[in-house]
């Protein structure tokens, strides 16, 4: 109860304030009219009854202030007033609080951007069930250096059997489907699972089951696995959508499981899951086709290290058994370290980038700060000279700039957010599960600490010494003493500490920009623009070669008929798309390789009639693919000019006989008897097309004519010279491909203007984060130097006044206040390039065509520097040579 | 802030109010009045030491507020004993009769 009434009297006394202030002027008027009339009673006139009255009272202020002390409630009530007196003291000064607050957002919505994105991709556990445990299982040559590849079914199985170190291991391969359901065939991205792979993942449908083993063999295989999003999507949440039958590439599937929401294995875009399995005979089940990814769960005493020796003896004993083997040897990596792949490199440079903008940005906040606290310093004397007590005014200063430090802190939240929001869309396919970053509320808390901690820190510093200060010096003039001097050197070592940070994210991204403008210049090696591609996938259960190529000679005359469309082609692998088809190379007029060591792989792309004309791909000597050139006929080939650079160096390659694959006698136990690789002639030497992306140099490839090819890919691309819209385009080729097959359909629709583009768009994604960082760390700095400068100004005015009296010219003032302003600007700079050239080590994977020491980068980010800071100085310079001397000399 | 007129121990004014409260509700004039009276015009209460001891007995429940009417007919903020200022006055009455009478003891040796 008494609990009850104190805390309603403290209620009061906070919300109802200016009726308790009343009540007490009404008390005290109370009291002095009755001490008034008892002086009266005493015989004294009414006037002088009141003075003496209020004489004998004393100071009513002082009383009342005594009053509002010793009622309670002053803690509560002081902070009100503090807050209202910082939202003042931030509005009389919109040009300081607009500086520091956007400071503040940048610095700090920046930064949790940019950690948000890394705590998910570097730090956070993948989505599985102890996802620690997880590996990756890859087949090398053997070499020290062999880049790791997938594996051949008989590989994954001589692992699956012989493993000691997992506790289970299952194979995948992703493939596009022709998915049939509800009468209608789209093409979705797919995997084919060996059946033990959820077990692997630690996960379990959300309805249904999991594979079982009998599964995986071929026959049994016809049991699929769907996402969640197809389950909402395409079969409309159907309950019963369990048990029924959708086609798959042509042949009837029955749905065993739903996965849950979150599931993504191997990415987002996979939509259903079937057993791997193989037909007898099946030609990809062997040794030469390497295909398969290899995932492991460590078992409960493995390590990876120890997964890598069982896996090493493992390839060895493939690799004593089939001499010839692909797996020579065979790594193993951490499934996270595997997602992180190569993304990581650039994660740390942003991460490293935002830091440089976050220190910055406090280090611009601790310049304003200490800046406005001198300027304070007369303020603080008054209000200390009027009676204020030293922690009451450190309380308020501390107030205010903790409001500052939390307005600046909620502006950066929004940044960040939009940031966030920003990234997850325009993040490239490098960057893995953008999807899952959201605002995370412990880093916007780091940093917002950060950021309000230096608003304080800085806020209070200058303050700590001001109310030191006898308040009649700093009133009659504060600023030659010898702290102001120590202030003013802080001021001008923090500025350098910017500009020297600036400047080194002005190299990067400098660096960075020059990186992407090599890549832009780079050649292709084709025409991109009016190029529209899509793919076709015909199924190999129905297709044999003869009767896909059929199909494509009929649906290229087709499509060549098409309003707009001028010229049509067809590939197995486009150009800056990846997607390795390699094939062995040897030559008929040198010496046989004597081990597969030897042997050299090469690109390998089989194209129809017109494929280069199409492309617009310079033939560099001997001919195209003629209409000579025909099924049963002399086989022919082209090579691309690096593949004749490599295998015939100063001579020339038409006329030559090469085949695809190593000499016969060292494979021979694996080919039929008596098999011979066809025999091909080198007919013409073509330009270069970038296979991989433009950053990475042309590899040696070999084009072969279709018709001439018994081997089908699994997926074929249209290439067609057109003008007019994509869509248009692909609309009228789906129909002739439904009229030539009404169970097939085209996909991945999109012209090579667009693969060109995103196949960099990694280098634009991180060009753009680095260049806006240093933009702000350029206009952070300048900002900076402008207040040291304007600030060293405003204390010299008496000084440069009597300059100008004496007749100093306005330009030889403008100077003096420059110099001034490029000291500490050249300092940092000098500082910038040095530390540029250990942080530029950082990025030189990512740079193209540019060494990381580049002379012309560091002289036009010196020279960019150097104008910025003259502008900055110039500024505040001009004024003080405007200044009319008298006014100067009186201003103190 | 301590008041240069109030020739008041330190605490002595809380007693003294509290005291002077026993018999009826007072006004603040009327508090400063009696104590005067009450000492025969020897302790007098400077004003600038009154009012924020009334507050700060009101803020710790010993004595309570209320406008009234006073005797000349006019609105005036009267202050009564709380049951918790009887208590604490009881309790600083023995604390000031131990205080006093040491005090003389002490003052008697010499």
């Amino acid at each position: 109860m008494r609990a009850l009434t104190w805390l309603a009297r403290r209620l009061r006394l906070v919300t109802d304030r200016s009726a308790v202030e009343r009540e007490m002027t009404d008390e005290i008027r109370f009291h002095l009219d009755m001490e008034a009339r008892a002086l009266e009673r005493g015989g004294l006139s009414p006037v002088e009854a009141r003075r003496r009255a209020a004489l004998a009272f004393g100071g009513i202020e002082a009383v009342k202030e005594a009053g509002r002390d010793s009622r309670g409630g002053r803690g509560l009530d002081d902070v009100r007033q503090d807050l209202r007196y910082a939202i003042r003291s931030l509005r009389v000064r919109p040009g300081f609080t607009a500086v520091a607050l956007a400071t503040l957002a940048l610095g700090i919505g920046a930064a949790t951007t940019i950690f948000s994105v890394v705590d998910v991709i570097l730090l956070r556990p993948l989505p599985f069930h102890e996802p620690e445990r997880l590996v990756t299982v890859w087949t090398t040559n053997g070499e020290p250096e062999s880049e790791p590849m997938t594996s051949s079914p008989p590989d994954f199985r001589e692992i699956e059997t012989g493993a000691r170190t997992f506790a289970s291991v299952a194979a995948y391969t992703v493939a596009d489907m022709n998915v049939g359901a509800a009468g209608e065939t789209v093409r979705l991205s797919g995997a084919r699972v060996s059946p033990a792979l959820l077990r692997v993942l630690g996960a379990v449908p959300a309805r249904g089951r999991a594979f079982a083993p009998a599964e995986g063999e071929y026959g049994a295989h016809h049991v699929a696995l769907i996402s969640h999003a197809l389950w909402l999507g395409r079969l409309g949440s159907d309950p019963g959508a369990l048990g029924r039958r959708i086609t798959i590439d042509r042949e009837s599937y029955t749905i065993v499981g739903i996965m849950p929401a979150g599931f993504a294995f191997p990415d987002r875009r996979t939509q259903l899951w079937v057993p791997l399995a193989f037909a007898p005979g099946d030609n990809s089940n062997t040794r030469g086709n390497y295909f398969l990814q290899i995932i492991g769960r460590l078992a409960p005493d493995a390590s990876v290290a120890l997964a890598q020796q069982d896996m090493n003896r493992i390839a060895a004993g493939v690799a004593s058994r089939y001499p010839g083997a692909v797996m020579q040897g065979a790594s193993v990596v951490a499934l996270h370290d595997e997602v992180i792949g190569e993304s990581g490199t650039l994660l740390y440079v942003l991460l490293g980038a935002v830091t440089l903008l976050l220190l910055i940005a406090c280090t611009n906040i601790a310049n304003l700060l200490l800046a406005r606290g001198t300027v304070r310093r007369a303020e603080v004397a008054l209000r200390t000279s009027l009676g204020a007590t030293r922690t009451r005014l450190m309380r308020q200063l501390l107030v205010e700039n903790l409001v500052l430090g939390l307005l600046g802190a909620a502006a950066g939240a929004v940044f960040a957010a939009v940031g966030i929001e920003v990234l997850s869309r325009i993040g490239p396919a490098e960057l893995p599960r953008l999807d899952e970053v959201r605002l995370d509320s412990r880093i916007l808390a780091v940093t917002a600490i950060t950021g309000v901690a230096t608003s304080i820190l800085f806020g209070l510093v200058p303050a700590l010494g001001t109310t030191r200060v006898a308040p009649a010096d700093a009133l009659r003039d504060g600023m030659r003493t010898s702290a102001s001097a120590a202030r003013r050197r802080l001021r001008e070592a923090l500025v350098a500490a910017e500009v020297a940070i600036a400047l080194i994210l002005l190299v990067g991204a400098g660096l960075l920009l020059r990186s992407f403008g090599a890549v832009l210049r780079v050649d292709p090696g084709f025409r991109a623009d009016g190029l529209v591609t899509m793919s076709v996938a015909l199924p190999e259960s129905e297709y044999d070669a003869a009767r896909m190529w059929r199909f494509h000679d009929a649906l290229l005359e087709r499509v060549r008929a098409l309003p707009g469309v001028e010229r049509a082609a067809a590939t197995s692998a486009l150009s800056l798309q990846g997607g390795w088809w390699g094939k062995q190379i040897s030559f008929a007029d040198r010496p046989e390789a004597s081990s597969m060591d030897q042997v050299p792989a090469l690109g390998y792309r089989v194209v129809s009639r017109e494929y280069f004309l199409t492309m617009g791909v310079a033939l560099r000597r001997g001919r195209d693919f003629e209409p000579t050139d025909r099924a049963g006929g002399a086989p022919v080939a082209i090579v691309n000019e690096a593949a004749a650079r490599e295998y015939w160096p100063g001579a020339d390659p038409i006329g030559r006989t090469i085949w695809l694959g190593p000499p016969e006698r060292l494979i021979g136990s694996r080919l039929p008897d008596g098999y011979r690789f066809p025999r091909l002639e080198v007919v013409g030497v073509v330009a270069d097309e970038h296979y991989e992306s433009l950053d990475v140099p042309p590899v040696p490839e070999v084009y072969q004519l279709y018709e001439q090819v018994t081997e089908t890919p699994s997926v074929m691309y249209l290439t067609i010279r057109a003008s007019g819209n994509a869509e248009t385009i692909a609309a009228g080729v789906r129909a002739a491909v439904r009229a030539l097959d009404p169970g097939e359909t085209v996909a991945d629709v999109t012209t090579m203007a667009e693969v060109v583009r995103r196949s960099t768009a990694g280098r634009r994604f991180s060009l753009s984060l680095m260049a806006g960082f240093a933009a702000i760390a350029l206009i952070l700095a300048a900002v900076g130097l402008y207040g040291v400068v304007a600030y060293g100004v405003a204390q010299r005015r008496r000084e440069l006044g009597i300059r100008i009296a004496l007749g100093a010219t306005g330009s030889s003032v403008v100077r003096l206040v420059v110099r001034d302003g490029l000291r500490p600007a050249v300092a940092g700079a000098a500082l910038g390039l040095a530390a540029s050239v250990l942080a530029t080590q950082a990025i030189t994977t990512m740079l193209f065509g540019v060494p990381p020491i580049d002379p012309v980068t560091y002289a036009v980010v010196c020279v960019l520097l150097l104008a910025v800071a003259i502008g900055g100085s110039l500024v505040p310079a001009r004024r003080a040579s405007l200044t009319p001397p008298m006014e100067a000399l009186r201003a103190e | 802030m301590s008041d240069p007129r109030s020739d008041l121990l330190q605490g002595t004014l809380d007693l003294l109010i509290l005291k002077t409260l026993t018999l009826e509700p007072l006004h603040g004039w009327g508090i400063a009045k009696r104590i005067q009276q009450l000492s025969a015009e020897v302790l007098r209460v400077g004003q600038g030491s009154l009012y924020p001891a009334l507050y700060r007995l009101e803020d710790r429940g010993w004595i309570k507020a209320a406008w009234g009417i006073s005797p000349e007919g006019r609105k005036a903020k009267f202050y009564q004993l709380t049951p918790a200022g009887r208590r604490q006055l009881v309790a600083e009455t023995e604390g000031w009769r131990l205080f006093s009478g040491a005090m003389n003891q002490v003052l008697q040796a010499t």
